[in-house]
């Protein structure tokens, strides 16, 4: 068993965090190594089975300089040699927990010789800076765009907390507390609303 | 230009094509969020940069994994070289075939430079060309060939494509928000020449338009001629 091992052996492990935290239509990647120490060249069958996962996640896998679209991919790794293999987790629409099993196979075997299991979720998108209109954003710290004047602030339930002036283009939420806020914001032109997550300094 | 001033008929101007050397043609398979093909991307583009209108550049956004940027339709030409899930590949004069990526930019440059060279002074026996006449809104390609001989319309084909450059795509995981050479608009024809073929000025206007004669059982394309428009 153990020469049969040296000559057919694999280790197949993670590089990064087995947790994965993404948003929706969002992307996450996970690198793996596998590293044939057999004595001979191999080939493997690497499969993600999904025990609980989005229906519209989609999974990538890239080595060897290529991409490969799909839940499962067969790899040849020399004897010998560690290839990195990157597993992207490409988000869809949905939302949901993810619980996976990334599964490696010899070429031959039936069933699987190594997993890794994967577990996360897909959350909703929030989104608390860069672009929200096309005209105006928040980028975390003021509301920037073309032309704008005021702004007025409202808390999530509708209540008016604050109105500031533009200073040099734009406009600071240093007197707002960490929260959701929608905004109205006066530009030359219009006036556009906009929702902003302000979050700890 | 100046067949877009007007909306009356104007008189056929043969395309600038001589026909004697072949302009080698890069085909490029991919998607946005391939992690791997930017790199061949960008390397076809300087091909295309330095080289202008020496060189055809095709970029084919497959319809996977969100992205939308090619027609549906650019799957034919993926099925028609056996192109899978697997990106990037690259088939140079529809005979060479590229699978993946170099590990820089630099590296692809010059792999796929070796490529241009040995083909460009390959001559071109057939001679593609396309009579060009503006009929009101539209735009009318006659398409001849200098030796009938030399084409077997039972088995080669005629592809027009338009292709743009500066197309936005933004998408998570895409490393690129920017795309050139992408194949906007593509059709297949089989038939005798000369062919006629009418579009839209609105749909080729600040495009690269390409036609290509092709050999569908030894897959070489064995004439080509492109115009900006």
């Amino acid at each position: 068993m153990i020469i049969l091992h040296l000559i057919v052996g694999f280790v197949f492990t993670p590089i990064d965090s087995t947790h994965i935290y993404m948003s929706q239509n969002g992307y996450e990647s996970l690198r793996f190594e596998l590293y044939n120490n057999g004595f001979f060249n191999a080939s493997y069958n690497l499969v993600v089975k999904r025990n609980v996962a989005p229906s519209d996640l989609d999974f990538q896998m890239c080595f060897h300089n290529q991409c490969f679209l799909g839940d499962s991919q067969s790899i040849t790794v020399e004897a010998g040699a560690r290839d990195t293999i990157t597993l992207d987790f490409l988000g869809g629409n949905e939302t949901g927990g993810i619980d996976i099993y990334y599964l490696v196979y010899d070429q031959h075997a039936t069933t699987d010789r190594d997993s890794v299991e994967i577990t996360g979720g897909v959350g909703i998108k929030e989104r608390n800076t860069g672009t929200i209109n096309n005209d105006v954003y928040f980028d975390g710290k003021y509301i920037r765009g073309n032309a704008i004047k005021y702004a007025v602030f409202y808390s999530i339930n509708g209540r008016k907390i604050i109105e500031e002036t533009a200073k040099d283009g734009r406009i600071s939420t240093n007197g707002l507390k960490p929260g959701i806020y929608f905004v109205k914001v006066k530009t030359d032109k219009k006036t556009v609303c906009i929702k902003i997550a302000k979050e700890t300094p | 230009m100046s067949i877009f001033a007007g909306c009356s008929r104007v008189p056929p101007k043969p395309e600038e094509n001589e026909g004697k050397r072949q302009t080698p043609v890069f085909e490029v398979f991919g998607y946005a969020r391939c992690s791997n093909c930017p790199i061949v991307e960008h390397a076809v583009d300087s091909l295309k940069k330095v080289y202008k209108d020496s060189i055809i550049v095709l970029e084919y956004h497959l319809r996977l994994a969100g992205d939308t940027i090619s027609p549906e339709n650019v799957s034919d030409r993926a099925t028609f070289y056996n192109i899978g899930n697997a990106v990037p590949v690259t088939m140079i004069q529809g005979i060479y075939r590229i699978d993946g990526a170099e590990n820089d930019v630099p590296s692809q440059l010059s792999s796929f430079q070796d490529y241009f060279h040995s083909l460009k002074e390959k001559s071109d026996s057939v001679g593609l060309k396309a009579l060009i006449d503006t009929i009101r809104d539209s735009v009318e390609f006659t398409f001849e060939i200098d030796s009938l001989e030399n084409v077997d319309t039972l088995r080669e084909i005629l592809i027009v494509l338009l292709t743009e450059d500066s197309v936005k795509f933004v998408q998570s995981g895409a490393s690129d928000t920017l795309y050139n050479n992408v194949v906007r608009f593509y059709k297949e024809f089989s038939g005798v020449f000369p062919f006629k073929f009418k579009i839209s000025q609105y749909t080729i206007k600040n495009r690269n338009f390409v036609a290509i004669l092709q050999d569908t059982v030894t897959k070489n394309i064995v004439s080509e001629l492109q115009r900006r428009f």
